[in-house]
């Protein structure tokens, strides 16, 4: 954008003066905070050069831990998505005792260190662990498995869609739910019509939060994982393992393949929420 | 569609909203809820829309007893206070809702839909504007667009809260007279809520005077202006004089004014209050007279005198034509006579009286007055 282009937005958009400041100083954050490591991991693995970039991130090990990874950062997503839509509904729409509670409880696993998160999880999931012991006698083996790495990520980005999703169910106007029952909806068909069109960009951000978050979760996961090569190591361990072996090549390489992937999905969530909102705003 | 309400009591946690409310409606009616801020308008709408339930009461529309049905099977036409749009719709598909909710074995085809649509969309005036979204529409259009919508499922019973209540008045009175039209129309029952008197007044076949939950008076307009039910009602009508009076012996004495024209309510005898608007009273100049003259206004074609009464604390107000006005020729200070030409007398304790009617007295006092 050139400068006239900026001033023309300020002159005909802005109600508040100060963009030029603002502007800049946002700028020079990003570049300093975001850009530069982002660029430097860039740089370092662009030494490897294409051919060995490939080898190095499509290694059996690599690829095994990428699946393991995508797989559970998805269960743990599809479950929050709908876990963390439920809980944002009930914070919202009901009143009960211990409702304050309930909400404070929900940034638990924003603030609790995750390590303490991992080994909390270990200890009620394995296998003579509260929890643990009745998944045993169902045959379910959680700890030391890919289910247990799901269960980790879910914990751990849980609050994402909870979040993200409970300001806009508050922000919903009564009065739209009774014009549709007046006009004839019910219940789940005014949900379906009426409410989640409403929530659903912000859902679809806290889901893809949590996805992002659930590619790049370290401190819960290990614990809980046994981090078995090809069954239950996450890619950002292996980048550890990688890093402690000075293999800097190695590590920066497949977090540079974790780090676009997170991106894509974010890209690919504004994208889709563009679409949904072309209309609702602007024409 | 006839619709009988009775004994509605209404509470939200222990506080009584409305305190027993009994109304009938004809089919085809178009009537007015009028009262004050609080006073269980919106409430009373609600629970014929099947969106508040009473505690005590029943509504019967054309011997249906209507508390048993849900919201959704009532086919009640319901126009929020603020419109309620869908704002992820265009107005086109806001307007089809309605229609397009319904379970796939009553919903008409898409092409007829759109067709209803199309229409309703013309009949409110707004079709060139189907395909925006509420966010790009005026006050005015949203509040077509919230009728259309409320249309589109043939009500047979239309509920409007304060339909016009965020318009400027220029609108406002072009809308008024539009909804009459289209009221008569369609044939439904109408029943609308609204602060505005004259929205009331001019509108409505019978408008219902609302206050703290109860019915003051239900009428025509023509029937509430001339005989309110209740100091209540005179007053909320505004621009009218109290008096203290005194009913003695079958006379209506009011001190320092003449109220032989005024004919006295039959009654126990005692204080009462005297409610006579401005135009309701002639002045005489004289001398003896307590009353005083304390200003004078021109408002184009009348004129507006402030009478100082003794004993009274706020001035009564006068209005004469302005013929009438140069025949008497009154100053500023000159003392004058009130001569009451009409009124209402409410006993001290605001228990109505029956009205005062006009009296042969009162023509004289017309004809001698122009
Ligand atoms: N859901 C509710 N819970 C508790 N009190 C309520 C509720 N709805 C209405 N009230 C109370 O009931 C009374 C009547 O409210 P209502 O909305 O019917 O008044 P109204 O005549 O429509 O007033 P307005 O002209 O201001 O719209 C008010 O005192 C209000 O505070
Ligand atoms: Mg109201």
């Amino acid at each position: 954008m050139t400068a006239a282009a900026l001033r023309i937005g300020l002159r005909s958009r802005r109600v508040l003066p100060g963009f030029g400041l603002t502007m800049g100083t946002t700028l020079t954050y990003v570049a300093l905070v975001v850009l530069l490591p982002l660029a430097a991991l860039l740089l370092k693995s662009a030494e490897i050069g294409p051919d060995g970039f490939l080898r190095l991130v499509t290694g059996e090990r690599a690829l095994a831990a990428f699946q393991v990874t995508l797989t559970a950062a998805a269960f743990a997503t599809a479950f929050n998505a709908a876990y963390g839509l439920l809980m944002a509904w009930v914070l919202v729409r009901y009143e009960f005792a211990g409702k304050r509670i309930l909400d404070a409880l929900m940034d638990i696993p924003f603030a609790l260190p995750t390590a303490v998160a991992g080994v909390a999880l270990t200890a009620l999931y394995a296998a003579n662990g509260w929890f643990g012991q009745l998944f045993e006698m169902a045959g379910l083996k959680i700890v030391y498995t890919v289910t247990g790495v799901a269960l980790a990520m879910a914990f751990t980005s849980a609050p994402f869609v909870v979040r993200t999703v409970q300001p806009v169910l508050e922000s919903l106007q009564p009065d739209i739910e009774e014009a549709s029952a007046t006009l004839g909806a019910y219940p789940g068909v005014i949900f379906r019509r009426v409410i989640y069109p409403v929530i659903f960009p912000a859902h679809l951000t806290g889901c893809a939060l949590a996805f992002a978050r659930s590619l790049g979760e370290f401190g819960a996961v290990i614990f809980i994982a046994g981090n078995l090569p090809f069954k239950t190591e996450i890619v950002s361990l292996l980048v550890f393992i990688r890093l402690e072996e000075y293999d800097y090549a190695a590590a920066s390489a497949i977090a540079v393949v974790l780090l676009a992937t997170a991106f894509a999905v974010l890209l690919a969530t504004n994208a889709l929420q563009a679409l949904a909102q072309r209309h609702a705003r602007k024409g | 569609m006839a619709i009988a309400i009775k004994g509605i009591e209404k509470r939200f946690a222990d506080a009584p909203v409305l305190r027993g409310i009994d109304l009938t409606i004809a089919d085809g009616e178009l009537v007015a809820l009028l009262g004050a801020s609080g006073s269980g308008k919106t409430t009373l709408l609600r629970i014929l829309a099947g969106l508040e339930w009473p505690q005590a009461g029943s509504v019967t529309v054309d011997g249906r007893d209507w508390l048993a049905l849900e919201a959704q099977r009532r086919r009640v036409g319901f126009v929020f206070q603020h419109y309620a749009l869908f704002q992820h719709m265009s107005v086109r598909d806001n307007v089809a809702f309605g229609l397009t909710v319904r379970p796939r074995a009553s919903r008409p085809p898409k092409g007829e839909i759109r067709a209803r649509v199309e229409a309703l969309l013309d009949l409110v005036e707004i079709g060139h504007l189907a395909n925006r979204f509420p966010a790009q529409l005026s006050g005015g259009q949203r509040q077509r667009v919230a009728l259309a919508r409320a249309l589109a499922i043939e009500p047979k019973v239309l509920l409007l809260d304060e339909p016009f209540g965020a318009l400027d008045a220029r609108i406002r009175k072009d809308l008024r007279r539009w909804l009459r039209e289209l009221h008569d129309r369609l044939g439904m029952t109408t029943i609308f809520v609204t602060h505005d008197q004259d929205e009331a007044f001019e509108l409505a076949d019978r408008v219902v005077i609302m206050s703290d939950g109860r019915i003051e008076q239900a009428g025509t307009p023509d029937e509430i202006y001339d005989h309110p039910a209740s100091p209540f009602v005179a007053r909320f009508l505004g621009g009218v004089n109290e008096l203290p009076a005194e009913l003695a012996a079958g006379r209506l004495v009011v001190p320092g004014a003449d109220a032989g024209a005024v004919t006295p309510p039959a009654g126990t005898d005692g204080t009462a209050t005297l409610f006579v608007r401005p135009h309701e009273i002639d002045l005489v100049a004289d001398s003896r007279a307590p009353a005083r003259i304390r200003n004078m206004l021109t408002s184009g074609p009348s004129i507006r005198y402030d009478v100082d009464l003794p004993g009274l604390a706020t001035p009564v107000e006068v209005e004469l034509p302005r013929e009438a006005a140069r025949l008497r020729n009154l100053r500023r200070g000159d003392a004058v006579r009130l001569r009451l030409l009409r009124g209402r007398v409410f006993s001290a304790h605001g228990a109505p009286l029956p009205p005062a009617a006009p009296s042969p007295e009162r023509h004289r006092i017309l004809e001698a007055a122009l």
